[in-house]
C-alpha cells in the first residue's frame, strides 16, 4: 500500500475517495452558499469573498484529488482483474462458478478441458438434470453440478477449517477422476449468492498410487524368496540336518538365522505400512469378545517375556467391556506392537501390565512398562514412520520403527485415539481408547486423520 | 481315491511339490526326504497338475506365484476335477495378504502357510496334522 502521508496511511483507496468525496460535498455546499450571499450582495464584503474564495480552492484541489483516488481505484480494479483472469487462465485445477440456477457464470480454460465443454456453449443457459439427453457434451458438467448422476461420487466431506466441502467424483465423457471443492460465495450487499467448484484431476494421481502399491507389493513378495531360502537353510543346519555342529558353528548360525528373522519382519512391515497408507489394509470387523483376544495375545507373549525376565500380566477391571465391534486381527497386531516396544525396551526385573477397562463410552486398554521410557523431546514424532528415539538407537535393540505407525493408523480405522505418557527412564503407559457405538467407526478404509 | 488304509506318515507316501524356485524346492524335498517321505516335484502349474493326475499324491504343496498358470489357478482346476479333488493341499506362498489366504482357502486348500514364516519343521508338522485329519 502506497504512503499517503500522515493519519491516511494505513486507509486504502476506497476509503479515502469517500472522506475526500463527503468533504467536497460539504465544502461545495459551504463554498457555493457564499459565493451566493456575495452576490445577492447580503453579505458582501472583503472577508467574506476571500473565504469563499478560498473555499473554492479548496474544492478545486479536492475534486482533483478526487479525480486521482478515482482513477487509481479504476487501475486497482483493472489491474486486479488482469491477475485474476490470468490465474484463472494458467491454473491447473479447473474452476467453474454457477448461481442457485446452475446458470454457470464463469469457467476456466483448464475446466473447459477437463469437461469437453467451453464456456461458450453454456453461458446464460441453466443446466438441469436432464439436459445433457439432448446436449450429451454436457454429460461431464452435468454429472460436476449433480452429483447423483455421477458414475461415483463420494460422500462429501468438509475441508479442514473451511466452510468449503471435498467430495470425489467419477465422471464419464470424458472419463475423469475428480477431487470437487465446493463452497459458495456469499455476496450479501446484493443478495445474491454463487457457488464455486474446484475441480482437481485425480486420474492420474489415483494410477500412480494404485502403481506404487504394486510395486511395494510386488518387491516385497520377491524379497521374502529369497529371505525364506535363507531361513531355511539356516535351520536345517541349526537342526544338525547336514551334520553335528561345534557349539561355535552352531552359535554363528542362531546369529545369521535371527538377523533373516529381522529382515523378514522388516519386509512384513513395510508390506504392513504400504498397505495401510493405500487404504488396502483389508479390514474385517466383527463383534469380539476383547477381553479374550487380550488374554491370548498376552499369553502368546508369555515364553519371550519369561525368557527375558520380566513380569508381563493382563487384568480386567470388573466394568470392562463384553464386547467389542472389531478387527481382532489387526487390533491384536496393533496392541501387540506397543507391547513388543515393552519387553524391548524394558530390563530384566521390569514390569509390563496389560489393563482392560471402561471409560464412559469407550474401552480402554493400557499398557503400562518400567521400562527406559521415551525422551520428552521427541515424544511428538512417535507414531511417524521408521521413527526409533534417540535413547534406543544408542542401545543394540532390533527395531523397525514402524510399530507404532501401523498401530496408530489401526487404532484410527476403529474410530479410537492411542496416546502415551512417558518420562525417559521411567518407563511408558500406552493407552489406546475405542468407542463402544459402532457409529462412531468409519465406514471406508480411507479416512481423514 | 483308493481304498487302502495308509497311515499318513508311512514310508513310500508321495507328496508333491509344486514350486518354480530350485532352491526351496531342493531345501522343501530334502527334508520331506529326512522325515521318511517320497517326493514328486513339478516346476510349473500346468506340469503340477498332470503328475497330481498321473500319480496321485496323497498331499500336495502348492506355490502360488509361478509361470504361466498361478496356484490360484491350479488349485482350482485341481479341486474341480473329480480326480483330484479330494487330494489334500496345502498352499506354500511368499503372498501374506488376507485376500489371498481367504481366496484360497475357498478355493479349498487345507492350509495357507507363508514360506517367509515357517521353518521347515514347522512345514513337515502341518503336513502331518493335515494327512492325520484326512485320513483318520
Amino acid at each position: 500500500m502506497e504512503n499517503d502521508g500522515g493519519r491516511l496511511k494505513n486507509m486504502n483507496h476506497k476509503s479515502q475517495f469517500l472522506i475526500f468525496g463527503g468533504a467536497s460535498i460539504f465544502v461545495i455546499i459551504f463554498s457555493n452558499i457564499f459565493l451566493a450571499s456575495v452576490f445577492l450582495g447580503k453579505w458582501g464584503t472583503p472577508n467574506i469573498l476571500s473565504l469563499a474564495m478560498i473555499f473554492s480552492f479548496v474544492d478545486i484541489a479536492m475534486i482533483t484529488i478526487l479525480i486521482h483516488k478515482a482513477a487509481r481505484i479504476a487501475s486497482l480494479f483493472s489491474k486486479e482483474r488482469s491477475q485474476f483472469e490470468a490465474i484463472l487462465k494458467n491454473l491447473d485445477d479447473g474452476v467453474i462458478e454457477h448461481d442457485a440456477d446452475m446458470k454457470i457464470i464463469l469457467m476456466n480454460p483448464k475446466a473447459e478441458d477437463f469437461l469437453g465443454v467451453t464456456y461458450d456453449e453454456v453461458k446464460g443457459l441453466a443446466i438441469s438434470a436432464s439436459l445433457y439427453k439432448t446436449r450429451p457434451n454436457l454429460e461431464a458438467l452435468t454429472q460436476i453440478l449433480y452429483p447423483s448422476l455421477a458414475l461415483f461420487a463420494s460422500p462429501p466431506k468438509s475441508a479442514h477449517n473451511s466452510h468449503a466441502r471435498n467430495m470425489e467424483i467419477h465422471v464419464s465423457n470424458p472419463e475423469k477422476k475428480f477431487l470437487v471443492t465446493t463452497t459458495d460465495m456469499g455476496n450479501s450487499s446484493r443478495g445474491i449468492t454463487s457457488f464455486l467448484k474446484i475441480l482437481h484431476d485425480i486420474s492420474q494421481e489415483q494410477l500412480v498410487s494404485q502403481l506404487k502399491s504394486e510395486f511395494v507389493s510386488i518387491a516385497a513378495h520377491q524379497l521374502r524368496t529369497p529371505l525364506s531360502g535363507i531361513k531355511w537353510t539356516l535351520k536345517l543346519l541349526l537342526e544338525g540336518d547336514a551334520g553335528a555342529l561345534t557349539p561355535e558353528q552352531s552359535e554363528l548360525l542362531k546369529k545369521g538365522y535371527e538377523t533373516n528373522e529381522r529382515m523378514i519382519r522388516l519386509v512384513n512391515d513395510l508390506l504392513n505400512a504400504s498397505r495401510i497408507e493405500e487404504g488396502k489394509f483389508g479390514y474385517e470387523f466383527k463383534d469380539i469378545d476383547v477381553a479374550r483376544v487380550l488374554q491370548s495375545l498376552v499369553s502368546s507373549y508369555s515364553v519371550l517375556a519369561k525368557t527375558k525376565g520380566i513380569a508381563l500380566l493382563f487384568e480386567k477391571t470388573l466394568n470392562a467391556p463384553a464386547m467389542l465391534y472389531a478387527d481382532p486381527e489387526k487390533l491384536a497386531l496393533a496392541v501387540g506392537n506397543v507391547i513388543d516396544n515393552a519387553l524391548k525396551y524394558t530390563k530384566e526385573g521390569g514390569r509390563i501390565k496389560v489393563l482392560l477397562s471402561r471409560n464412559a463410552e469407550f474401552a480402554e486398554i493400557q499398557i503400562s512398562d518400567t521400562g527406559i521410557g521415551i525422551p520428552e523431546a521427541e515424544q511428538k514424532k512417535v507414531f511417524s514412520k521408521f521413527f526409533r528415539a534417540s535413547n534406543v538407537a544408542r542401545l543394540d535393540i532390533d527395531g523397525t520403527g514402524l510399530g507404532l505407525f501401523i498401530a496408530f493408523h489401526v487404532i484410527k480405522r476403529h474410530g479410537g485415539n492411542i496416546f502415551f505418557i512417558s518420562k525417559e527412564g521411567e518407563g511408558a503407559t500406552f493407552t489406546i481408547r475405542l468407542p463402544l457405538n459402532k457409529d462412531s467407526i468409519p465406514i471406508e478404509d480411507r479416512y481423514e486423520f | 481315491m483308493d481304498g487302502e488304509p495308509l497311515l499318513p506318515h508311512t514310508v513310500g507316501l508321495p507328496v508333491l511339490i509344486i514350486e518354480d524356485d530350485k532352491f526351496l524346492r531342493d531345501l522343501l524335498v530334502q527334508k520331506l526326504k529326512k522325515e521318511g517321505f517320497f517326493t514328486i516335484e513339478a516346476v510349473n502349474g500346468e506340469e503340477g497338475i498332470i503328475v497330481a493326475k498321473k500319480e496321485h499324491p496323497r498331499l500336495i504343496l502348492l506355490d502360488l506365484i509361478l509361470p504361466g498358470m498361478d496356484g490360484f489357478g491350479v488349485l482350482r482346476v485341481l479341486k474341480e476335477d473329480s480326480s483330484t479333488t479330494s487330494i489334500p493341499i496345502i498352499v506354500l506362498s511368499n503372498l501374506g495378504q488376507k485376500e489371498d489366504k481367504d481366496r484360497c482357502m475357498q478355493l479349498g486348500a487345507e492350509d495357507f502357510m507363508v514360506k517367509a514364516h515357517f521353518t521347515p519343521g514347522e512345514i513337515i508338522a502341518a503336513i502331518k496334522s493335515v494327512l492325520k485329519k484326512k485320513y483318520f
